[in-house]
């Protein structure tokens, strides 16, 4: 997605950079919760393993930072398009391109995070998700659930950012539910993706690419375009 | 690196200069030689000419910034490649050569005060010698030795590429188990440092000029790595952004009253101490500049510059309506945004100490940072127009998250990751 759509076009790329910088971001915050927050109330390592309540809050601190980034990348868009332009006839990141480059900038980043040092594990020594001395590190599937969890994340995340942008675009009070959409999704994806540790990766894996699919549709209904023809547009 | 492409025949410049103290002859020559935008944009009418100027140099800035971002993206992957293969760079054995200028070296069971005021006392020493060495430069250029001036900076690019090229190549060798005669050895060594040299200080295609100046500026970001203590690093970077403020922005900055000079004299700055994107297209953005004296040989102690003969760039650039090769060439170099050398040396620093610890989210994250640090320094060149320290926003971003990453976010990931919890 990056080849086609972002690359070629160097304003996107900087946006690109700047969803991914904002991820960063917002996890930022939402691990300093989690460390101020465990270490104020721990009681022992136990608390300090279990991640419900602090995956929660770094949810909703993402779509925060969603909704943020979007507020900044519509004030800068502005500026681009009044900047009159000679020889061009757009600047690339009008409208849905826009909210696509920076939920894609989103997307990358997380996979990446989520799935670069399990990369990186398996050259080395060890391998993650190895049953060692009947401990389980993990289901032997270790490999293929990050694998396509963190590319479900990734297409999630666009998807997301387009709606939440185009809802924004709207007008919170006629498109609340397009808002509310984007955080039950997130909410969905990560609460079953607790589940994991647990025994049964299914859950996760399923209900993820169900709303991949299903926020792809509505991102799509959202941005205009018919059917997949017509993602040539986004190409210029 | 000037703004309008062919600016004035001293070259990059910013636009300040630009518009008070250029003659009129100069200004025509710019109309003459501007190419089809400029043409478009030169065609409206005078009262639209300076906002669309404006509007051309924002909106060709995206681009000089992607410019920019691939070769320090370039320089950033090596090293961090180098760092990851080979053993000799990646921190795991004990250092027992290091820089003179590095005297104290903390060891891990010094106590908390001892390795304080070690790392000070050493950061303190390298700026000020990196502050001596920039001043000596502005001196020598003032004064016009450039014999001395060009023999110095030769010879330190020599010692740079063939040195530290040469260690390189034994770190490879040494990783890989492969054994190399000496024959194909000199061969290989000679046109490599050869061409260099002759890429960097003389003619040679753009492109090879840029990916032997990202290459030495690698080698030299991996011997820093190598040889400087741990927390000294950090703080030497640190020192560095607030020197490089101090130096450019300050009246009495080395690098301020280097520019100045050669705005004066009308020369063509230092080609192994910048790297020029070269865009080919009147890219009206101005240099960013910075750190051009902390491009040091540390072994030798000397600054590296380059100062190709002035008296030959202005024979080329007399004749006005001559397209010569040697003008095209000259002018192709001077076209694009500028960044000195030095900036690379030290984003990659950075970025090669955090991948030293194995874990990418940091490194990531400190490579993330950098970038939006040098996007953020180029758009307010294009407000503010005037050479800008590139390290400053840079670094401090890069430092903040470095140790912020490696303190809050990793362990939250990496618990995250074993967990297989997606955010």
């Amino acid at each position: 997605m990056f080849t086609i759509f972002v690359a070629p076009n160097s304003i996107r790329v900087l946006f690109w950079i700047f969803g991914g910088f904002c991820w960063l971001v917002s996890l930022l915050v939402g691990s300093l919760f989690w460390i101020i927050w465990y270490s104020a109330t721990s009681t022992g390592s136990a608390l300090q393993t279990d991640l419900t309540f602090a995956s929660l809050i770094t949810v909703i601190v993402q779509e925060g930072f969603r909704l943020l980034s979007l507020w900044g990348l519509a004030n800068a868009v502005e500026r681009l398009e009044s900047i009159n332009i000679r020889g061009r006839t757009r600047s690339g990141m009008a409208g849905s391109s826009g909210h696509f480059v920076l939920g894609l900038g989103f997307g990358t980043i997380a996979c990446l995070f989520h799935s670069m040092n399990v990369m990186a594990s398996a050259l080395g020594p060890g391998s993650p998700g190895l049953e060692i001395d009947g401990v389980s590190h993990g289901s032997p599937s270790f490999y293929i659930t990050s694998a396509f969890l963190s590319a479900a994340l990734t297409f999630n995340h666009c998807a997301w950012t387009v709606i939440l942008g185009s809802s924004l675009n709207k007008g919170l009070k006629d498109s609340w539910y397009l808002a509310l959409f984007v955080a039950a999704a997130h909410l969905l994806t990560t609460g079953t993706s607790l589940f994991n540790n647990q025994g049964s990766i299914w859950p996760c894996i399923i209900t993820s690419w169900i709303v991949v699919i299903a926020s792809a549709a509505v991102a799509f209904r959202e941005a205009g375009l018919k059917g997949l023809a017509s993602t040539a547009e986004f190409h210029n | 690196m000037t703004q309008r492409g062919e600016d004035n025949p001293a070259g990059p410049v910013g636009p300040v200069r630009r518009t008070d103290v250029l003659p009129e002859q100069t200004q025509t020559r710019q109309r003459n030689q501007s190419n089809p935008v400029d043409r478009v944009s030169e065609s409206s009418t005078s009262e639209n000419e300076s906002s669309s100027a404006q509007d051309t140099e924002l909106k060709y800035g995206a681009e000089a910034v992607i410019n920019l971002f691939i070769p320090v993206t370039a320089c950033m992957i090596f090293v961090i490649a180098s760092v990851q293969c080979l053993s000799s760079y990646s921190g795991q054995q004990k250092q027992t050569v290091s820089f003179i200028y590095t005297p104290f070296h903390p060891a891990d069971d010094d106590s908390a005060g001892t390795i304080i005021w070690q790392t000070v006392a050493n950061s303190l020493i390298m700026i000020s010698v990196i502050a001596v060495m920039t001043f000596v430069l502005v001196l020598l250029y003032k004064y016009e030795c450039n014999m001395l001036l060009g023999g110095w900076l030769i010879f330190s690019t020599m010692t740079l590429i063939f040195m530290f090229g040469y260690f390189y190549l034994q770190q490879i060798l040494k990783v890989n188990n492969a054994a190399l005669d000496w024959v194909t050895l000199g061969i290989v060594m000679w046109n490599f440092g050869i061409v260099g040299i002759i890429c960097i200080h003389w003619k040679g295609p753009l492109f090879l000029q840029q990916c032997y100046l990202i290459i030495s500026a690698a080698l030299m970001a991996l011997i820093f790595i190598k040889m400087l203590p741990n927390w000294t690093t950090w703080l030497i970077l640190a020192f560095l952004s607030i020197w490089d403020l101090i130096a450019v922005l300050c009246p009495y900055g080395p690098l301020n009253m280097l520019l100045q000079l050669a705005n004066d004299r009308e020369d063509e700055l230092f080609p192994a101490l910048i790297y020029s994107s070269g865009a080919g297209i009147a890219v009206p953005t101005v240099m960013v500049t910075t750190s051009a004296g902390t491009f040091l040989a540390p072994l030798l102690g000397m600054a590296e510059t380059s100062d190709p003969s002035p008296q030959e760039e202005v024979q080329v650039r007399q004749p006005r309506s001559q397209r010569s090769s040697e003008r095209t060439r000259t002018d192709e170099r001077r076209e694009g945004v500028k960044l000195g050398l030095g900036d690379f040396i030290f984003y990659s620093v950075l970025v090669g100490k955090a991948s030293q610890l194995h874990d990418w989210n940091i490194t990531l994250a400190c490579i993330l940072s950098i970038l939006v640090g040098l996007s953020t320094t180029l758009i307010i060149l294009a407000f503010f127009k005037k050479p800008l320290p590139a390290l400053p926003i840079s670094l401090t971003l890069g430092l903040i998250f470095y140790f912020t990453t490696t303190y809050v976010i990793a362990p939250f990931m990496d618990l995250c990751i074993m967990k297989q919890v997606f955010l």
